[in-house]
């Protein structure tokens, strides 16, 4: 298991540079500072944010040495959609999390830099902020900080190091002041990667999303069509007179996600330790967490296509035959799993309820207290 | 210096004061161990016999237990002590047989020292935590997951597992058992004699054996050939599991 990295406390950033200073020196330095790079004249004050959560999802970790703050969040919400980050500023975090396709990017597998090929889809960013069970496919991280650290660092993704977006971050017009308004930082040269990715986490953390309709439905402000009630009844095992789906096992309500990780049963191997793709096993050792993924989110599922770990099905038609079919054997294949008995209309209702999970207003997503600035930087 | 010596001395003598006010207490750890039949239970790699030649592997067995308390070994006195408030019993993670004979702990430090004479708990969500959901939880809680919206509660016991039922040593049949309902909480008082001390642990075992969850006798089992399911809709099923789970728990002096 990766060793967990400390992050800074936000506050000490800005008094590790007062404490052992006279007064006096300082002011001069102040001064003197103004043209030089210190950024101690302009006010650090962020302004706490305080998360709308919905009353029915789990409370999200969020760590006491990263709070939101409006400007924490700004600065996540620049540094997402900037190339700034990638050894060739051609790739954003946006360029595979793309907020009209639900934060993911329509490709089987992603590309990064140099059109290099990932190994897996991107998952969506729909409340992130809530995977507290792991992130990324195989859940090799355990919070949005530590996550952030990495694609930047991935030779497939952005293949970048970090001493060279954090020297590019500190020479930049605009990022040493919005640093110092997140972080209070003193210079630009204090500009590093865990405040980086403390902003990115920030901004992921209010990636929320829970006004579907499906979410219109359960608070009582909308109604569900016929085909919808079923399609719902179905997908849930409500009812003893409509067939089993088994989908409300692993994607229950309101994350539409346990969290959890499975093997559904997509890979035909001989053995457990065949999996070209190991996922979570890679991660833990154990031979059966081989071929497990994480349950991914079916919020907004009608924008992710194609689906699963490695987008090998293009449409819903072709994840609910996978299902149908009870899937390809395996020892740890997950019991839900099972031969399901759905016949066309089950499917074409149990779509019609799926659509229900669609948030509109998402594909534009801006964070909390946006500017309203381009975010399309380069 | 000296006045900074002295400081000290005082600072430290009334932190030892406070020990002895605050900690009259000691450590009580329940330990949950679970088989099948006798064979320590195992996720994934370990299959066993069942009925009729029928052979068995688990993926999940878990199960709920609310208001844990000890009961004082005290004529005069009526109340009990909390140990603790809810707790899941889950051996997802058994993976080896050192993990199953280690077993599921829960453990409470701040136990009053004395003599105990009984463990209670419900078994399964007391119908006050039952009427929650996960959004009343920061994970990790045991209440953050497991929950199912549609039967607005909680999934008290989960079996999930895998039957060879051609006797071709795959083990293709799918089995998943969800069980949880108001109507199914109870209570389980073990007798124990158990002396707490200041500063110390003590162990209560319990055993729980998942064959006896599935079967009462040779002649009375759950013949998983023709039931592989139940989302607690089919009372005669989910009755039986349910009961049986009360009679699979047991103290081990």
């Amino acid at each position: 298991m990766m060793k967990p990295i400390a992050f800074p406390d936000v506050c000490a950033v800005e008094t590790q540079h007062f404490a052992s200073l006279p007064v006096v020196a300082l002011l001069i330095i102040g001064i003197w500072g103004c043209g030089s790079g210190d950024l101690g004249h302009i006010p650090y004050a962020p302004m706490p944010y305080k998360l709308e959560e919905p009353a029915n999802f789990v409370k999200m970790q969020i760590p006491a040495h990263n709070p939101l703050t409006q400007e924490g969040i700004a600065l996540g919400e620049r540094l997402f959609f900037d190339p700034i980050l990638s050894t060739d500023s051609s790739l954003s975090c946006a360029s595979c999390h793309i907020p009209a396709l639900a934060f993911t990017d329509g490709k089987a597998l992603s590309v990064g830099v140099g059109g290099r090929t990932l190994r897996r889809s991107a998952p969506s960013l729909i409340n992130v902020g809530y995977h507290y069970k792991g992130l990324f496919w195989d859940g090799r991280v355990q919070s949005l900080e530590m996550q952030a650290l990495m694609p930047v660092v991935d030779h497939r993704e952005m293949d970048n190091s970090w001493e060279v977006a954090e020297e590019r971050l500190r020479r930049h017009d605009d990022y040493p002041i919005l640093f110092r308004r997140a972080f209070g930082i003193r210079r630009a040269s204090d500009i590093d990667r865990y405040l980086a990715a403390k902003a990115l986490a920030q901004f992921e953390r209010t990636l929320v999303n829970h006004n579907s309709k499906f979410d219109r439905v359960q608070r009582g402000e909308a109604k569900f069509t016929a085909a919808e009630k079923r399609g719902w009844q179905i997908f849930f095992d409500d009812s003893q007179e409509l067939p089993t789906s088994e989908c409300g096992h692993c994607h229950i309500d309101p994350l539409f996600t346990t969290l959890g990780f499975f093997n559904n049963g997509i890979e035909q191997v001989s053995t457990l330790g065949d999996f070209r793709d190991k996922g979570l096993g890679a991660v833990t050792g154990h031979i059966s967490d081989n071929g497990k993924f994480r349950t991914p989110t079916l919020r907004n599922i009608m924008l992710t296509a194609p689906y699963m770990h490695d987008g090998r099905f293009a449409t819903l038609d072709e994840v609910f035959d996978h299902y149908i079919s009870g899937g390809h054997f395996a020892d740890n294949v997950n019991p839900n799993v099972r031969k399901l008995r759905l016949r066309e209309q089950d499917k074409k209702d149990l779509v019609a309820f799926l659509q229900t999970l669609t948030d509109s207003t998402f594909v534009n997503y801006r964070a909390p207290g946006s500017s309203g600035a381009d975010l399309s930087l380069h | 210096m000296k006045k900074l010596i002295w400081l000290g001395a005082v600072l430290l003598l009334f932190a030892a004061s406070c020990k002895d006010n605050d900690d009259n207490n000691g450590q009580v750890d329940l330990t949950f161990t679970s088989t099948f039949d006798t064979a320590p239970l195992v996720m994934y790699d370990e299959q066993y016999p069942y009925f009729d030649n029928l052979n068995l592997k688990f993926q999940l067995f878990q199960f709920y237990l609310t208001d844990v308390v000890l009961v004082p070994d005290d004529a005069n006195s009526t109340t009990t002590v909390p140990h603790t408030e809810i707790a899941l019993i889950s051996y997802k993670d058994v993976l080896n047989q050192a993990a199953a004979l280690e077993g599921i702990t829960i453990s409470a430090d701040k136990i009053p020292a004395g003599k105990y004479k009984a463990v209670r708990f419900g078994l399964g969500v007391a119908p006050r935590f039952n009427a929650t959901n996960p959004g009343n939880y920061t994970p990790p809680h045991p209440l953050d997951d497991h929950y199912w919206s549609s039967m607005l509660g909680y999934v008290f016991m989960k079996i999930e597992g895998n039957a060879d039922n051609d006797g071709d040593g795959q083990f293709t049949d799918k089995l998943t058992f969800h069980i949880g309902a108001n109507s199914l909480y109870r209570t389980m008082e073990f007798p124990v004699t158990v002396e707490v001390k200041e500063g110390q642990s003590s162990t209560i075992n319990f055993g729980v054996d998942l064959k006896r969850v599935m079967a009462v006798s040779a002649s009375d089992f759950l013949d998983v050939r023709a039931v592989t399911q139940d989302h607690t809709t089919n009372p005669e099923i989910y009755n039986y599991l349910y009961d049986n789970l009360e009679q699979a728990v047991q103290i081990k002096q």
